[in-house]
């Protein structure tokens, strides 16, 4: 999946006009900065009142209402085993839309919309925060900067379809 | 469809496709029904017998094979079509008594009938694998041939060479050779027709009204009424609005239209309207073939048809047969046909102008914008110009505006848009984005995706160009079209309309009648039905759930503003002020007369007193607008219970719509115990009962699997052989009920056989010996319990897997279908007396009853079917059992559980203990299996809407789904059946080894508490 998404034959229909080029919406995440291709997000909204849910892994932080549809939020940084995160001003929940799911992510902050064309992505580290390399679709060189990106679909998916185990959810007790 | 060879574009096949499956369904279902009947009846004979069938069943069976055959030719479902016909030969054999009905052919009926299903299902879903179908052919021509029904063999041949053909003249060939059908039950017609079809151009205008010696059948089948008039309806009002669309339509899309009134017509014996439009189909047939346009003279010719039928039908719908002006339409027809036979020039209908858009609807959009768009606008399809306006100041306006703009490319061809990609990036604060978009979707979809957060106002108007070849398309509300003067056609407004139109059709359709206000007070009208896609009624519930939400949030609101205005005690405080000041003031006016050094000091004082007083006085007379604002949320309080009523309302119309009889999905049965019978040899009577029963449609779509599954276990597994049921002296006939009633607020569905029931015993050994549980805890189940493993996953009462039953749906998935309709099981078997399952579903799917309590400081709802009662117990009653709670209530003994133990669940927030030592429990659970589930607080009862948790993430243990409460907050809805399945096992595992911490918890408190000489637990040492 990962390496289809760099050549995908969607982004030929998007972006006619610049051939090899894609639209990623970029974020900040414990001081490094995340890609999510554009077409993947449906919106951006804050951070409100998160209902808790047993039975799932600690970072499934609970489940809000996006207008009367019931969404589960995952907390990006728990997800890749960093520090929990303290919520600031800028701290955002980025909805995703994939495999007709809605899943909204909690991030430091949203950037801007970048446009990556081919010449610039190289293959993905090994790991980044200790997430395997599996989950990371390329590494961007930007101007002054590295975007990582990342196969959200993959790391939001094997969540869903990953049984919850008591031990994780009991495991901060 | 892959013979979409006749041109239309894939919206119209989609729809025209999903029409031919509805309705092949009603006619399929009839046929097994009546193909059911039939064997019953031919069952009951002897060998050497001629049975007596029923004229009228005959008639129906071969009208129903001959209604599927007339949609499939439409379609060009070529298989459906050589199949159908087959079928309808063997009963138009059988009608004329030519050929006998016996077993055999029955059995073949039957098979043609199982064949015709899974090719309908193909279509419905092309990876169900496509059906063989040559052989029943083949099976059906010998048949008809050992009976010596000659006439229908040559009928055959011809159908044959037609398929060999293939070629775009098979509509027209399907049509003659139904014809020829049509014929068949109306003799006196055929040299006439004929020679109407041949030779239109030659006759000359002496030529004797066709429609002269065609007379209507005089009985109508009155259940087929509805439908006809329905179906007959849509159909005039899309032929109208094709020929006043005022642009060259596309012949072979009213040929499809006529041909499909014909068909329904003739199949409910209405034979003068069939002519008619088949006169019509001639018509355009012939412009068809001569490559012509519709002139304004034919579209006038056909507009007059048209409306003859439709006061036809409208006569038909107020329950009047009567006189007709088909012979004036015919004439008119008639005279049009020899013109343009004669003229080669065909006058082409203008193009209509661009459509001007009314001032009124100006919104946002400039018509400077709009015009440009409309230019860049590509033809043929649907386009929409939009205007979204961000609130202002949003924050990262911009990247949600690309997201947006992401979004509107992904529904469609976005040709215009404004700001670009490139001025996004640099700009700030946008505000207003606005674009052009030609895509397939409803207008109320694209809105639907664009409603985001931040977005303020969303504008949407279709500018698209009226396109060829697409009968929906019609002007919106949004614009309105001028007819150009130079076409004298009849001035009318396109009715408004979306895309799809099956739905809003039969009101416009009424008006359009000048007819039909007469006869209102007929007798047997017929009811009028109207055809709605399901989704549209989902998203209707999902409105009708979201007012739900919204009146509770009012109510809230209400609640909240109540408890703002405390005014009696504030007044009383102002008035105590006041009367102090003027006791300062005294004092004060004291101090001048008194002292003359402080004088001027107590002046400063008295006149700051006075400005004070003067402050009061105005916060007083605040305060009395206050008290009148009380007065205004007692005003709030009856709107809002007002708006309880009229949504209580809402939902409730809304749930019965989608509410239909099981008796349906009852009947389907008869079919698997015929089938079961004749392969095992036994000896079954189907019962049905309820079968008015009415349920929600979705849950009656899922319950199909599940039923299916549970009836023929109990044919295969739970039935007896004759010998052995006779051996037991029980009757030789075994029974299997269906049956379906209301109860409280759930139905039930219970089937029910009086086989020889499940034995406890052999469950047992089975479920050790697959390893389900061990052997020790098999012992201490009791035999109610034993039943209940039929529903593990793995397990299979089935000693041998048959051919019929045991094909992988194992009772755990009967059972998790089941509770995915958020219904619950029963079992109970009595050995050799049988067994009796029960299901219980709540009234809708969409809408729950609960309890809302707080646990632990989070709402949970409790769903209130599952609710026994509420009980608040004292320490006193709390003792500890194996190491689980339990409290002593009224002489029961019911095990307490704590949410979060249950659920493993530890949120950082320690429960909270009563300090009365008093706890709330709420009683849920069936009688087998109770459980006091402790809570914290009750907030009351309330109507909430269900959210499944598995649309957007997983199914969580314990966890039945969510819900939004009144003030926007998402609660969790207990899953009760879950709950008490994992205390059980829980419970069970207790006494072995335990593996999680809070387990090993339970016991060291237990092993405390039993050290106690009271036998009381403390609560507060809980771990």
């Amino acid at each position: 999946m990962s390496s289809a998404v760099l050549d995908s034959p969607t982004q030929e229909q998007r972006d006619a006009d610049v051939e090899g080029t894609m639209q990623m919406v970029s974020f900040q995440l414990a001081g490094e900065e995340y890609g999510v291709e554009i077409n993947k997000v449906r919106e951006i909204i804050l951070v409100g009142e998160i209902t808790q849910v047993p039975q799932t892994p600690p970072y499934v932080k609970g489940l809000i209402n996006l207008r009367s549809t019931v969404i589960p939020v995952v907390d990006l940084r728990l997800r890749f085993g960093l520090a929990a995160p303290e919520a600031t001003d800028d701290t955002r929940i980025v909805v995703i839309n994939i495999a007709e799911k809605t899943i909204g992510i909690i991030v430091d902050a949203v950037n801007e919309v970048l446009r990556i064309s081919q010449n610039q992505i190289a293959p993905p580290p090994p790991t980044v925060a200790g997430l395997g390399q599996e989950y990371l679709v390329g590494l961007a060189k930007l101007e002054d900067r590295l975007l990582i990106m990342l196969d959200i679909e993959k790391i939001l998916l094997e969540e869903v379809e990953r049984e919850p185990t008591i031990e994780s959810a009991t495991a901060a007790g | 469809m892959d013979s979409n060879d006749l041109g239309f574009d894939d919206d119209f096949m989609a729809t025209m496709l999903g029409d031919f499956l509805d309705e092949s369904q009603i006619y399929l279902t009839n046929l097994n029904d009546n193909l059911l009947v039939l064997d019953e009846l031919v069952g009951s004979l002897g060998d050497d017998e001629t049975p007596q069938v029923d004229l009228e069943l005959l008639n129906e069976m071969f009208r129903d094979a001959h209604s599927l055959k007339g949609l499939s030719a439409m379609l060009q479902l070529d298989d459906i079509n050589k199949l159908t016909h087959n079928v309808e030969n063997v009963f138009d054999a059988a009608r004329d008594q030519t050929l006998v009905i016996s077993t055999d052919v029955v059995d073949l009926m039957f098979k043609a009938f199982d064949r015709l299903a899974g090719m309908v299902e193909h279509l419905k879903d092309p990876s169900a694998g496509e059906a063989e179908y040559e052989s029943i052919v083949e099976g059906i021509k010998q048949l008809l041939q050992n009976a010596g029904v000659d006439r229908e063999q040559g009928s055959n041949a011809e159908i044959d060479d037609v398929f060999a053909e293939k070629a775009e003249k098979q509509a027209d060939d399907n049509m003659k050779t139904e014809q020829l059908q049509e014929k068949q039950p109306q003799e006196e017609q055929p040299e006439k027709e004929q020679a109407q079809k041949e030779q239109p151009q030659q006759e000359q205008a002496d030529e004797p009204d066709p429609l002269a010696g065609v007379e209507d059948e005089t009985e109508i089948p009155s259940k087929y009424l509805p439908i006809f008039i329905d179906e007959t309806e849509e159909s005039l009002d899309s032929l109208s609005e094709a020929l006043l669309m005022e642009e060259e339509v596309a012949v072979d899309s009213l040929l499809i239209v006529c041909h499909r009134i014909k068909g329904a017509a003739a199949s409910i014996g209405l034979h003068r309207s069939a002519k008619l439009a088949h006169l019509m189909e001639d018509l355009l047939q012939e412009l068809r073939d001569t490559k012509q346009s519709i002139t304004c003279e034919i579209s006038d010719a056909l507009l007059a048809a048209v409306d003859s039928l439709r006061s036809f039908v409208e006569k038909l719908k107020n329950g009047e047969r009567g006189s007709d002006s088909f012979s004036q339409a015919y004439q008119v027809l008639h005279s049009v046909h020899l013109g343009q036979a004669n003229s080669s020039v065909a006058e082409t209908v203008a193009p209509v102008e661009e459509a001007e858009t009314s001032g009124k609807q100006l919104a946002s959009i400039t018509s400077e914008e709009r015009n440009q768009m409309v230019d860049v606008a590509p033809e043929g399809s649907q386009a929409l110009a939009g205007l979204l306006v961000l609130e202002a100041g949003l924050p990262l306006a911009e990247i949600k505006a690309q997201i947006i703009f992401e979004r509107l490319e992904e529904m469609g061809d976005l040709f215009h848009r404004d700001p670009e990609d490139q001025q996004l990036q640099d700009s700030q604060g946008v505000e207003r984005l606005l674009f052009g978009i030609a895509t397939d979707r409803t207008i109320g979809d694209v809105r639907r995706s664009l409603d985001m957060d931040g977005v303020e106002k969303i504008v949407l108007e279709d500018i698209s160009s009226p396109a060829p070849d697409n009968l929906e398309q019609s002007p919106t509300e949004e614009t309105v079209v001028e007819i150009p003067k130079t076409a004298p056609l009849p001035k009318a407004t396109a009715p408004p309309k979306e895309k799809t139109p099956p739905v809003a059709s039969p009101a416009a359709s009424k008006k359009a009648t000048p007819s039909s206000t007469e006869a209102a007070a007929s007798k047997n009208k017929p009811t009028e039905t109207l055809r709605v896609d399901i989704e549209r009624l989902d998203h209707l519930m999902n409105l009708a759930g979201q007012l739900v939400i919204n009146k509770a949030r009012f109510g809230q609101i209400g609640e909240n503003l109540k408890d703002l205005s405390s005014r009696k005690q504030s007044a009383q405080c102002l008035q105590n002020i006041s009367g102090l000041f003027n006791r300062i003031l005294g004092e004060t006016d004291e101090l001048v007369g008194a002292s003359v050094g402080g004088a001027s000091i107590a002046q400063g004082i008295h006149s700051h007193v006075q400005q004070i007083q003067r402050d009061l006085e105005v916060v007083q007379d605040d305060l009395a607008k206050l008290y009148h604002a009380r007065t205004l949320v007692n005003d709030l309080f009856e709107a809002v219970h007002q708006l309880d009523r009229v949504s209580d309302g809402i939902q409730k119309s809304v749930m019965d719509i989608r509410m239909v009889p099981i008796g349906p999905l009852f009947g389907r049965f008869k079919r698997v115990i015929r089938d079961i019978t004749r392969g095992n040899g036994k000896n079954i009577k189907l019962v049905i009962r309820g079968d008015k029963t009415e349920l929600d449609k979705r849950m009656i779509d899922e319950l199909g699997d599940p039923l299916i599954h549970m009836v023929r276990n109990s044919a295969d597994h739970g039935i007896e052989s004759p010998e052995d049921r006779l051996a037991a002296g029980k009757p030789e006939q075994g029974t299997v009920t269906l049956d379906a009633f209301h109860r409280g607020n759930r139905i039930i569905i219970q089937v029910r056989d009086d086989g020889k029931g499940l034995d406890p015993e052999k469950l047992r050994a089975k479920a050790v010996e697959k390893g389900i549980i061990t052997a020790a805890d098999a012992e201490r189940l009791t035999p109610q319990q034993a039943l209940q493993l039929i529903w593990e996953p793995g397990f299979s009462t089935a000693e041998k897997v048959t051919e019929v039953s045991g094909r992988g749906m194992g009772m755990d998935i009967v059972r998790s279908k089941i509770e995915q309709i958020s219904g619950t099981l029963e079992l109970d078997s009595q050995l050799g007396a049988g067994t009796t399952i029960t299901i219980k579903l709540p009234l809708t799917m969409a809408i729950l009853p609960s309890l809302l309590t707080i646990i632990s400081d989070d709402v949970f709802a409790i769903p209130m079917e599952s609710v026994s009662e509420i009980v608040s117990v004292g320490e006193k009653d709390l003792t500890t059992v194996h190491g689980m709670k339990t409290a002593t209530i009224r002489g029961r003994a019911i095990s307490v559980v704590e949410l979060n133990e249950l659920l493993h669940w530890d949120k950082g927030c320690q429960s909270k203990k009563n300090s009365s030592n008093e706890q709330t429990l709420v009683i849920v659970g069936s009688d087998e299996n109770e459980l006091g589930l402790a809570v914290d607080d009750l907030l009351g009862e309330e109507d909430i809407v269900i959210k499944s948790l598995a649309e957007n993430y997983q199914n969580v243990l314990g966890i039945a789904g969510a819900s939004i409460l009144g003030d926007g907050r998402v609660s969790l809805i207990l899953d009760v059946a879950a709950l008490v399945d994992m205390a059980c096992r829980k419970n069970a595992s207790t006494g072995t080894a335990t593996t999680t911490k809070q387990l090993l918890a339970t016991e060291v408190c237990a092993r405390k508490a039993t050290g106690r000489p009271t036998g009381v637990p403390d609560l507060a040492s809980e771990c």
